[in-house]
């Protein structure tokens, strides 16, 4: 499979770096759960500036649930940087730490875990029944998969056969307060979801190629899912990959560290 | 196949149309199978898949056993349906003294003082099958609507016809019965077929609640001097309990008396009728009914 162009993966990296610094720039005036923001930045930028049209206004564009809802600053970051709000929408209470279905451009509005899978599911069954060519896209984080509606929705994608169903985990081994292994463990992601009946993918979830790799296997036959394997709060050394820092408070001492 | 099934067999035409069943179809059995997406006993899933559909203008109708349709998908009703204006028509069976036999686990009796708290619910306990499916013909989905199923067919109405609205089937006493649902249907034949009966009562049929709407039936119902309320619902955030709460507010002098499910589980029966018999509802008993 090619790797993504240089010229695009230069354009990718420019972004993710003007997205950051408005993340960063969030954090220090509203805290935010940046942990699990910086986990899912990298993919996230390549899904809307790279992958799929999903700022149009067309009636059945592709569609993006946050349903790991605390990353929501991220979101909220990209439609900035999209000049899709304002920069006092921004930074205005409307976009809070979830995502808020009043803002442009955010598909459902999620937040307590667990329901935006379901809610994908149901769409993806419309678009499916009305030959939409576009895609679902579900992004959950790995501690989210404790929430047993989730794999009722996971048993449903595969009974309706749903090939415009494209699920991403954000692996990043962390829920709240420590590990997820430690927390509720479950063993072999990939093997339990292929016999589920899913393609399964995984790839490094801060590499534009490897990811890009991923999505370009997509089979269109039945729901895909994507392990993006990722590392909380990345990009930061001090705090990468550590159990602190799920959510990063504006009154913290080391809010240094976003400058 | 009934008047509702017949109804979503003229609706499931329309490809924006879908009829979503947790396993359950006692209010859709003679539907074609091909037409009905069953989720198994997925019930959150049941509200998050229907409100998916939803935020695409899809119309569902979305049917399970009514304790587990409000209950157990308590959470994504609120947030899936009712926050995010994703509008449906909830259809669920077994609600209130219909789960007979089933026990407190399968039993739903608290529908209104659960949906009463969202802003976007209607809450409808027909009295009969085909109030619901005129309802229904007439439903926009520009709100949600929680039906609780009543498979009963209409009980024939013998009364001046100059004085019936949609809500007073029957003015002759000068007590009023407030009542629905499938007790609602009971209780008003019960009165059609006694003599004695129809000269002590009248019937005002509450099936339809609106979001703020109380306080407007409550005036019409509040021009009975004597009411008397019949229903299958927890007596917390029972109609009973509402009237009874104006009164007192607006120390009104009407006096008020209810039949309902108290404030506790009620005991179940394998006999409709001997849980008729049970809360007070006998011809016999209601002519001793003193208010």
């Amino acid at each position: 499979m090619k790797n993504i162009n240089p010229r695009t993966l230069n354009y990718l990296l420019k972004k993710k770096k003007s997205v950051k610094l408005k993340l960063y720039n969030y954090t220090k005036r509203n805290s935010s759960f940046l942990g699990s923001c910086l986990s899912c930045l990298d993919v996230l930028v390549y899904l809307y500036y790279f992958k799929y049209d999903l700022t149009s206004n067309k009636k059945l564009r592709s569609r993006f649930i946050l349903s790991k809802g605390h990353a929501a600053p991220n979101i909220y970051s990209i439609l900035y940087d999209k000049k899709i709000i304002s920069k006092r929408e921004f930074y205005s209470k409307a976009a809070y730490w979830h995502p808020n279905k009043n803002i442009k451009c955010i598909d459902f509005q999620t937040g307590a875990l667990g329901h935006g899978l379901p809610i994908g599911v149901g769409m993806a069954k419309f678009y499916n029944d009305k030959g939409a060519k576009s895609k679902i896209i579900v992004m959950l984080g790995d501690g989210e998969l404790n929430e047993g509606s989730i794999w009722e929705s996971m048993l449903l994608a595969v009974k309706w056969k749903l090939k415009n169903l494209i699920i991403i985990i954000d692996k990043n081994k962390f829920q709240a307060n420590d590990k997820t292994e430690k927390i509720l463990k479950i063993n072999n992601i990939a093997k339990l979801f292929k016999e589920i009946g899913f393609q399964v993918l995984e790839c490094n979830g801060h590499n534009y190629n490897d990811i890009n790799r991923k999505f370009m296997k997509i089979s269109n036959i039945k729901p895909v899912l994507i392990i993006a394997n990722t590392i909380r709060n990345f990009g930061i050394k001090e705090i990468q990959n550590t159990k602190a820092y799920w959510f990063f408070d504006k009154s913290n001492k080391n809010i240094s560290l976003l400058n | 196949m009934n008047a509702y099934e017949k109804f979503l067999t003229k609706k499931i035409k329309n490809k924006n149309t879908y009829i979503l069943t947790a396993e359950n179809l006692l209010a859709i059995r003679n539907i074609k199978r091909e037409n009905i997406c069953d989720v198994g006993i997925c019930e959150q899933n049941l509200i998050g898949v229907a409100a998916g559909i939803a935020k695409n203008n899809g119309q569902c109708y979305v049917h399970a056993l009514s304790n587990f349709l409000i209950s157990r998908a308590y959470e994504f009703l609120k947030i899936d349906l009712d926050y995010n204006n994703c509008n449906c028509v909830l259809v669920g069976s077994m609600g209130g003294i219909q789960s007979t036999f089933n026990g407190p686990t399968h039993q739903s009796i608290d529908e209104m003082s659960i949906l009463e708290n969202f802003l976007t619910f209607e809450i409808f306990f027909p009295l009969s099958i085909e109030e619901m499916v005129k309802t229904l013909e007439n439903f926009k989905f520009k709100k949600n609507l929680y039906v609780r199923y009543n498979p009963e067919e209409s009980v024939k109405v013998f009364t001046n016809k100059k004085n019936i609205t949609n809500n007073f089937l029957q003015i002759s006493g000068d007590c009023l019965i407030v009542s629905n649902g499938i007790l609602g249907n009971h209780v008003l034949g019960l009165i059609q077929n006694n003599k004695d009966l129809r000269k002590k009562f009248s019937f005002f049929n509450f099936s339809y609640l609106k979001k703020n709407g109380f306080q407007n039936i409550a005036k019409k119902i509040f021009k009975f001097k004597k009411i008397l309320v019949i229903e299958d619902h927890l007596e917390n955030g029972s109609i009973f309990s509402r009237l009874n709460q104006l009164i007192l507010k607006n120390k009104l002098k009407n006096k008020l008396k209810g039949i309902n499910l108290g404030k506790n589980y009620f005991h179940t029966d394998k006999n409709l009728n001997n849980i008729y018999n049970n809360l007070g509802i006998s011809q016999k008993k209601l002519m001793k009914i003193k208010l």
